[in-house]
């Protein structure tokens, strides 16, 4: 039941928070926060329960199954954590309607990541996609961004509905994930299967060549949206490698991988040289993320077990710090009115505590020791080379190597250096923006010095 | 084939029934064609105007209307012949039928179908 | 045949009669009642005599029963296929509300209704007069439907109806009339001695029933009436054919091609229906791409999901039957929710049916515009609506009786119809500044129709009936 009640509750608190005035912002601030934070007790004390209730047994069965495992937990923590996060930071013009919208988007992206059924998957696939549609119809700059973000991500979705019609039909059964009882599959349709399902998860991750709805999509969406898009959303792709693509069809994955392996090196290496060039702070960060999570593709596609659970790490540690990165950036574009890189400059001088908390944030990102990043990198790249991919663990070495210049030159161009005269001054970071980012900085520390939680809870 | 052979024949003689019917008056009769009789069949009447013109729509509508009271004086006959051995319950259909019929010939009046507008 | 009719063969009919009745009923109201409120007083009478025919329909689930020495036949089939066809009427009589001229409501109504007796006639026929009897009830009620509005199109499209419908009806006559030659006899169950799969007449009987079928049906190539005529017959009639009318024809189908003709042969000789059924979902899809009437797109969307229909069929197994139950009553579902929509948009000139005028509607009418974004995910097949999960049922009955070239058809149709749909999804959804026209006055039985729609296409997914 607790399971049902953590999918339920944000999308019912924020379908309510309609009812609320439209324009006061606190109170449908704290409602919002009250409910994402009740979601995150829930989602820290939830211990595997799961909830079933058969949808029908003919012509396949198919099971309403939602359920942890230990991957989905600590997806659906991090969700939680990164929606109070971004709960606590809208400061955008409809606030009510974007907590809503961010509420909606959590449930949904709960349920994706709880589901133990194949059709229920693709059902919330479809609809994580709206919430961040609706946004960018009503907050991005062009109206043209929400439709290139909506039909790369649901034509993604249409494979991955396809490829589960085709496994239900053929299986007999959708209600596969996470089943100890499921038997590889054997038929020849699996192949096409798993075709349909990796591009899903290649555009929604995205991996190079299906990035391109990205870089706009991050740029134009609202800093709080963006923070949990791009922290959370972004891994339902890599969560569907492991527990769909991977745990499905081992025997064609394993000799599909080669293809993956390139694409992700491609990916790392693109994102982090475009990410280098980029004059829009939002992009730098957009193309970074591309950098990374090819990281964390290259390690599922090493199938070593040291690599995996890297990857496992850096998924969560790549949702803190970009979450952070973009709550961040938010921040410094409402105080100076621009994320032009060739604009900004000298932030420092006036707004130290903001400039401290972008610094740690960077710094993460960039995969400073003793911040959760680190970690992830080192043992994805130690299981990459023990994987016998020699090549791809040195030229995903030049990828991290390259994150510094790009992410120093994000952080440096925007702080330091003489302040710029014709930039607006604002007040310091609030104590409430503070606390906003405060949880995803110490979660950072906390499993850069002890990752063995992670690891050990995951295991 | 075979069961089809009478239909076959069938269809012949009909055939050479009526073209021998509409094509021995031709061969056979005499011919004194005068103006009289070269009029349309008009009861006396002198035809005022070519046979071949339009007419007004609202006949079809009147020719509608009383065809619907010619289908129901046909199914009266075969009814009346058999009223016995049909006993009470074909006097139901027939009052039924009846009623139905009642109920189209009101609103058709009410709606002013029999009105020559 | 002797007269000894027993009670259980009147009930067996009951529900037809309580239908025909109520036509009547509604002229009789029609005649009685104030002009101010005559158009509600038809309409509710023509709907609680609906709702009583489909409360005895439904007293019928369960039971088997051959009536009139088997002209008429009580079964599962029956029983659902006559579920539909009354849903079909309830969802097309209650959008009189939103439009149609006051005056010629109650007669209207009434032909409706007629016409449903016709396709409840055939849902349960059980020899071949019998369908006859209720096509021809169903038709002729069906021309005098499509020509009751004053526009010029509403005339035109009865014409040609008429006339392509007659040509159609003699086809199934003269296929009726080989097969009475080749078996002696009008019942059915005749047709499924062995001994008739050699016979030439009987095969040539076959094909020329499934041509008139086909028309009726709108497959491809009998298509080309389809679009015309649901482009110029009212709003209310183009539903109740899209949805009651396919209904009667649909069971004459199943009974007559896939339960009565002799089984060994079955699936060699009906190959051509199913290649029929892949032409019609590819050109249905692809005759949706450059329509701007909402009727004429619809019509298209019909052709392809009576083909998607008949791929379920294929295999000829329960499991297809099924899945083509489902998915047809989805099917009515969201087409009546579909029509319900624009005639909630429609005045005297049907605005509703052009689709230029969806452009913005999310902003105008959120609500109508959600409704409609669910019917046409339904005809998608995108989930979480019926219409995924229906075209799910009939992927895996067609792959597993080896019709897999029927089922990527199917792919490809859905493929294709896509873009037809989502440019009306992302009209409604895009700021434009294309000029509409007024807005229309609340119209509560229409917006009621499509709610009820929505909620159903939503609810057939979660409880499919097949489970």
């Amino acid at each position: 039941m607790l399971v049902l009640v953590l999918i339920l509750l944000p999308l019912i608190a924020g379908a309510l928070l309609f009812l609320l005035p439209r324009d006061d912002v606190a109170m449908s601030k704290s409602v919002g926060a009250v409910a994402a934070a009740a979601v995150l007790v829930l989602a820290v004390a939830e211990r595997g329960e799961s909830w079933a209730w058969r949808w029908f047994s003919h012509p396949f069965i198919a099971e309403i199954h939602f359920g942890a495992t230990y991957l989905s937990h600590w997806l659906v923590v991090l969700l939680a954590l990164c929606t109070l996060c971004a709960v606590l930071a809208s400061n955008v013009p409809r606030t009510r309607n974007m907590i809503a919208a961010l509420l909606l988007l959590e449930g949904t992206m709960a349920g994706l990541f709880l589901a133990r059924d194949l059709l229920v998957f693709a059902l919330f696939w479809d609809a994580m996609l709206l919430p961040v549609f609706f946004v960018l119809i009503g907050w991005a700059e062009h109206p043209a961004t929400a439709w290139r973000y909506f039909t790369y991500n649901f034509a993604g979705g249409l494979t991955l509905l396809l490829a589960v019609a085709a496994f239900g039909a053929l299986y007999g059964s959708t209600d596969v994930i996470g089943n100890p009882a499921y038997h590889a599959i054997a038929s020849a349709w699996a192949p096409w299967m798993l075709a349909g399902f990796a591009f899903a998860f290649l555009v929604k991750t995205p991996v190079w060549p299906f990035h391109t709805w990205m870089p706009q999509t991050y740029e134009e969406t609202p800093a709080p949206m963006v923070a949990v898009v791009s922290a959370v959303q972004s891994k339902a792709g890599l969560y569907g490698f492991i527990a769909i693509a991977f745990a499905l069809f081992p025997s064609y994955f394993r000799q599909e991988a080669p293809i993956l392996i390139v694409l992700a090196v491609i990916s790392m290496l693109y994102g982090a040289l475009v990410a280098l060039v980029q004059a829009d702070a939002k992009r730098v960060v957009a193309y970074s993320s591309l950098s990374h999570l090819g990281l964390i593709v290259l390690a599922i596609a090493s199938q070593n077990p040291l690599a995996l659970s890297g990857a496992l790490v850096y998924i969560v540690a790549h949702g803190l710090f970009s979450a952070a990165l973009f709550l961040v950036l938010g921040y410094v574009e409402e105080r100076e009115e621009t994320r032009s890189l060739a604009r900004l400059g000298g932030l420092g001088w006036a707004n130290p505590r903001l400039t401290g908390v972008f610094c740690i944030t960077a710094l993460a990102a960039l995969g400073l020791p003793g911040l959760a990043g680190f970690v992830g990198e080192l043992i994805i790249l130690i299981g990459v080379y023990q994987a016998g991919l020699v090549w791809a663990a040195i030229l995903a070495l030049v990828a991290v190597v390259l994150a510094s210049a790009y992410m120093l030159r994000l952080l440096q161009g925007a702080t330091n250096g003489a302040e710029v005269p014709d930039l607006p001054v604002r007040r310091d970071l609030t104590l409430l923006e503070g606390l906003a980012v405060a949880p995803l900085l110490a979660a950072l520390l906390y499993f850069g010095v002890y990752p063995h939680a992670l690891l050990v809870l995951m295991r | 084939m075979a069961p089809y052979a009478p239909v076959g024949i069938y269809l012949v003689v009909a055939l050479a029934a009526a073209l021998l019917f509409t094509g021995l008056p031709g061969l056979l009769g005499r011919r004194k064609p005068n103006p009289q009789k070269s009029d349309p069949y008009e009861c006396g009447v002198e035809p005022t105007s070519a046979l071949g013109g339009r007419f007004p729509v609202r006949f079809y509508l009147i020719a509608m209307l009383f065809v619907v009271f010619d289908v129901e004086a046909a199914s009266f006959y075969p009814w009346a012949v058999q009223m016995h051995a049909l006993r009470l319950f074909g006097l139901f259909e027939m009052v039924i039928f009846v009623i139905v019929l009642a109920i189209g010939y009101a609103y058709v009046w009410k709606k002013g179908g029999f009105q020559w507008r | 045949m002797s007269a000894n009719v027993t009670n259980a063969d009147w009930a067996a009919v009951l529900s037809i009669a309580v239908l025909g009745a109520t036509g009547l009923a509604v002229l009789v109201a029609d005649l009685l009642a104030r002009t101010f409120v005559r158009r509600y007083i038809a309409i509710a009478i023509a709907m609680i005599g609906i709702i009583a025919a489909g409360a005895i329909v439904f007293a019928q689930y369960g039971t088997h029963y051959s009536a009139f020495g088997g002209a008429f036949v009580v079964d599962y089939a029956s029983v659902l296929f006559q579920g539909i066809v009354l849903l079909g009427a309830l969802g097309s009589v209650i959008l009189y509300g939103a439009i149609g001229e006051e005056r010629r409501i109650a007669g209207a109504l009434a032909l409706m209704l007629w016409s449903a007796c016709g396709a409840m006639l055939m849902s349960g026929a059980g020899n071949l007069m019998t369908i006859f009897l209720g096509l021809e009830l169903l038709s002729l009620a069906l021309y005098a439907l499509c020509g009751i509005a004053e526009r010029a199109g509403a005339h035109e499209a009865a014409l040609k109806y008429l006339i392509l419908s007659s040509t159609a009806t003699g086809f199934l006559l003269y296929g009726m009339g080989l097969l009475f030659g080749a078996t002696g006899s009008v019942a059915l169950s005749a047709l499924s001695n062995p001994a008739l799969a050699t016979n030439p007449i009987f095969w040539t009987g076959v094909g020329l029933f499934f041509v008139g079928i086909a028309f009726k049906l709108s497959l491809v190539p009998f298509h080309t009436w389809a679009p015309d005529v649901y482009e110029g017959a009212p709003l209310p009639v183009t539903a109740f054919m899209s949805v009651a009318t396919k209904a009667g024809v649909l069971a004459v189908l199943v009974r007559v091609f896939l339960w009565s003709l002799p089984s060994q042969h079955v699936s060699d000789m009906l190959l051509p229906m199913w290649i029929v059924a892949g032409i019609s979902m590819i050109v249905g899809n692809v005759g949706m791409l450059a329509q701007r009437d909402l009727k004429r797109m619809l019509a298209y969307s019909g052709i392809a999901q009576i083909g998607y229909i008949l791929a379920a069929l294929a295999g000829g197994s329960a499991e297809g039957f099924n899945a083509a139950l489902y998915y047809f009553a989805a099917y009515s579902f969201m087409n009546l929710g579909a029509f319900a929509v624009a005639a909630m948009l429609s005045g005297d000139r049907e605005e509703g049916s052009v689709i230029a005028n969806y452009s913005g509607l999310g902003y105008r009418r959120p609500w109508a515009a959600l409704a409609m974004t669910v019917f046409l995910l339904a005809m998608a097949g995108l989930p979480p609506t019926a219409g995924f999960l229906g075209k799910v049922f009939i992927l895996r009955s067609s792959v597993e009786t080896g019709y897999v070239w029927l089922a990527a058809l199917l792919i490809v149709g859905t493929a294709i119809s896509l873009y037809a749909y989502g440019r009306i999804v992302r009209a409604m959804y895009d700021r434009s500044t294309h000029p509409v026209p007024a807005a229309k006055p609340f119209v509560p039985l229409a917006a009621l129709s499509a709610a009820i729609c929505a909620i159903a296409v939503i609810a057939l997914t979660f409880y499919p009936f097949s489970r």
